[in-house]
């Protein structure tokens, strides 16, 4: 059947935004459609007299231009074509459709990331459009190995996930495993990088994050460099870059910004902090029900007094307490800036006080519960942040039951569950775990720049 | 089952399989079986290790076990895992958990264990991993001891009483448990490096080093004859020790020394699948499960004293059938085979 403008609007369930009108073209009417919300009204009057005078003229495939091509017709393609905003020049008789690409822009201007700050260094961040972004990188990249690679994902392939990565530095094999990955992507629609991010990673149900999430073109250009790929989706401000270790998640750009030393103390700070937001309640709790003896005198006299009057267990104080902050950080999270900020003092520092006051908890708990809080701040990845904030809670409960002795069966659980993980294929504890040394040095100590750049002439990720 | 190791890894796993059960208790058998003769006796058995390893590097190619054979080492595998288990249930009866019933504590061990078995191999071949930092830690805190240590007890020598010599030297054997583990790892090195020369000597070395210096440290802190009421030398002397920020020092090195043979015992029963795999294709799943069932269920009925000492008996004397006995067989039977 021959399309016309009945059968258009019916392609798309008579939706009031779609402009169909026919048009007088030099060889033979044609239909014009687009939706008009999604394309630029001004500038496609300028693209059709242009296209108009290349058919007058004759021209040698007159429909070819920088912001148009041409398709033979099918009704998916067409519904295909404006769904993703293009608008379609029908030409019944000759059974083709001209798409014309000119897409209104609906984008914020960049803006500096709120979750990833720097002190020193780029205060761009990426925006809900997916081209923008692009760009940012390509600033940042002048270079000719620098490639992008669209894919159409979905039955109605309408979602398009971009892949980004540098073809000189880029493993091979890791550029065929991620277009394989997404080329298998079912899915019609994505909305979040999480939905994507579940396809990608090997291991969905770990709490463990697999790919990094980033909205800083600078982060996403210095790990481009070092050898991963990069995904990009539109309407979200954020890139996910993979394969990435545990250590990939402790590292930020400030870095690489700072002094040798003092990038390399911060770092070394930060792994530090791993170990006191998962073990430091725990360890609290194992110390305080089972082996006080572990102490010397003095303390364990302080620990004594401190906990006299408390009538719960350890365990519950420590729950009470975390919960308690869990709260007060979701609830300072959701609410406007500075509401959130009161929430944070009132909850902090009034309602921290009466509770001690009150006798519910020691005020030994309140310090480790407020340095193991603090601690998992330092961590640079929110999701990481996260998942180490969760993880806690089975080893408080580990120490409740048998102190260290649950403690340790914790840790070994957690141990081969790390080194279960794989990110993209790679390891999650590399390059710790299988060892390489010339990396491993790089997880806890920024080298110096120069030194660093003539150690990795290889192919292949790099910390 | 597929996976390749390299020589660090096959090593590593090598030196947990020889000390993960033994390192913290072979000290008071050796002194009470060797006297004053301890640590000459374990220079002998230092070399003899050394030997023995040369002599499986230079045979490995012809150690083809048939069915029986490796029945045999499964078996003996599965003892030296009971007995660990029974070993680790019993110190934590005692030292921490007197009153929590025995199973519980050995389902949380067990449970590790198995999850770790039922992971790929690449994930078991790289536990061993998360000990190294309790090595350096192990050695360190020797050394805190360096002090209280009266170097005159090292003499006098009574080497010419055979029977003690013999005793001792039999005792010392302990820390060569494991070893086996030797002809059935070595050909999934993924080099073909040549292990005889500096491979095995500095392996040899740092073995010996690790053991001798736990026994040397051991046999100058005690008086030679408070050594036989002293079960868990390291640990009461580890808990003599004063340091600013801890006060038992000691109770760290109980969990390290748990941890450290919770992943020998996952490394033990990985070798019985392994094992078990070179005569059994298709899924070991069932056999997995059964093994751990085996060591859930048989450990409990031996965590006392008596019993554990009665189980612990046997291992000397299986333990040189399958370390020198049985190999030599094996290498002689192939030999035969092939000519």
């Amino acid at each position: 059947m021959k399309p016309n403008i009945e059968h258009v609007k019916k392609l798309v369930y008579e939706t009031d935004d779609l402009y169909v009108k026919m048009i007088d073209w030099p060889y033979e009417e044609g239909i014009i459609c687009y939706f008009t919300t999604l394309v630029d009204g001004g500038e496609l009057n300028k693209q059709l007299a242009l296209l108009k005078r290349q058919a007058e003229a004759k021209t040698q495939n007159w429909a070819i231009s920088a912001a148009s091509s041409s398709y033979p017709y099918t009704d998916d393609k067409l519904q295909n074509l404006l769904s993703l905003g293009e608008t379609a020049l029908i030409f019944p008789q000759a059974n083709i459709i001209v798409a014309i690409n000119l897409k209104k822009e609906q984008a914020r201007t960049t803006d500096e990331p709120e979750n990833e700050h720097v002190i020193t260094g780029s205060h761009e961040g990426f925006i809900e459009n997916k081209d923008t972004n692009i760009a940012l990188i390509r600033k940042r990249l002048l270079r000719a190995d620098f490639v992008v690679k669209n894919i159409y994902t979905g039955n109605k392939n309408s979602d398009i996930v971009t892949y980004a990565y540098i073809a000189t530095v880029t493993d091979p094999q890791l550029v065929e495993n991620i277009d394989k990955k997404l080329s298998a992507v079912s899915s019609d629609e994505f909305f979040t990088p999480g939905q994507l991010i579940e396809y990608v990673e090997e291991h969905t149900w770990s709490p463990f994050p697999q790919l990094l999430v980033t909205e800083r073109p600078d982060r996403v250009a210095s790990n481009l460099l070092e050898g991963r790929i990069v995904l990009l989706m539109d309407n979200s401000p954020t890139a996910v870059i993979g394969p990435v270790t545990l250590f990939s998640f402790f590292q930020t750009p400030d870095d690489f910004n700072s002094r040798t030393l003092v990038g390399s103390f911060y770092r070394l700070l930060r792994i530090f902090s791993l170990i006191t937001a998962i073990f430091l309640p725990a360890f609290y709790v194992s110390v305080v029900s089972f082996h006080s003896e572990i102490l010397p005198i003095e303390i364990s006299k302080q620990v004594k007094l401190a906990i006299n009057e408390i009538p719960y267990r350890p365990f519950l104080e420590a729950i009470l307490l975390e919960v308690f902050i869990e709260l007060i950080r979701e609830a300072s999270m959701r609410l406007p800036t500075p509401i959130g900020q009161t929430i944070a003092i009132v909850g902090g520092l009034v309602v921290g006080d009466a509770i001690v006051s009150a006798g519910l908890v020691s005020n030994l708990m309140v310090i480790v519960v407020a340095m193991t809080a603090i601690s998992s701040f330092v961590i640079p990845s929110a999701e990481m942040n996260m998942t180490i904030r969760i993880l806690r809670f089975p080893f408080m409960l580990g120490a409740a039951l048998f102190g260290f002795f649950g403690m340790v069966i914790g840790l070994l659980l957690l141990f081969i569950h790390l080194l279960n993980l794989r990110s993209l294929g790679r390891p999650y504890l590399s390059p710790v775990i299988p060892f390489d040394f010339t990396r491993f040095k790089d997880i806890f100590v920024r080298l110096p720049f120069l030194r660093f750049l003539r150690s990795t002439k290889k192919k292949g990720v790099r910390e | 089952m597929k996976f390749s190791l390299t020589p660090n890894q096959f090593f590593l796993i090598i030196f947990l399989l020889q000390s993960g059960i033994v390192f913290i208790t072979f000290q008071t058998r050796l002194l009470e079986a060797a006297g004053r003769n301890a640590w000459v006796i374990f220079i002998f058995t230092g070399v003899f290790q050394y030997l023995l390893l040369i002599f499986y590097e230079r045979q490995h190619s012809r150690f083809l076990p048939g069915p029986f054979v490796l029945l045999l080492y499964k078996l003996y595998w599965i003892y030296i895992n009971v007995l660990s288990l029974t070993n680790i249930l019993y110190s934590l009866s005692i030292w921490l958990y007197p009153n929590t019933p025995s199973i519980v504590l050995l389902l949380f061990m067990v449970t590790v264990s198995f999850y770790a078995n039922c992971c790929k191999p690449d994930t078991i071949i790289n536990l061993p991993v998360i000990i190294i930092p309790a090595i350096l830690l192990f050695f360190v805190s020797l050394l805190i001891a360096l002090p209280d240590l009266e170097w005159t007890w090292l003499f006098p020598l009574d080497l010419k009483d055979v029977e003690l010599v013999w005793n001792g030297f039999l005792t010392s054997q302990l820390t060569v448990v494991g070893v086996a583990s030797f002809l059935f790892l070595r050909k999934r090195v993924v080099t073909d490096v040549k292990m005889i020369g500096w491979p095995i000597a500095i392996y040899a070395g740092f073995w010996f080093l690790f053991f001798f210096m736990s026994l040397l440290v051991v046999q100058l802190f005690f008086p030679i004859e408070t050594i036989a009421v002293v079960p868990q030398a390291l640990l009461y002397l580890l808990k003599s020790q004063k340091v600013n920020f801890v006060e038992r020092l000691d109770l760290f090195f109980l969990f390290i020394w748990m941890m450290w043979s919770i992943i020998t015992v996952i490394l033990f029963a990985f070798l019985i699948r392994l094992v078990h795999a070179e005569t059994n294709s298709g899924k070991q799943y069932k056999f997995n499960l059964l093994i751990h069932a085996i060591f859930l269920l048989v450990p409990p009925f031996f965590s006392t004293r008596d019993r554990l000492d009665m189980i612990r008996e046997p291992l000397l004397y299986l333990h040189l059938f399958i370390v020198v006995v049985l190999p030599i067989f094996v290498f002689i039977k192939n030999r035969r085979q092939k000519t």
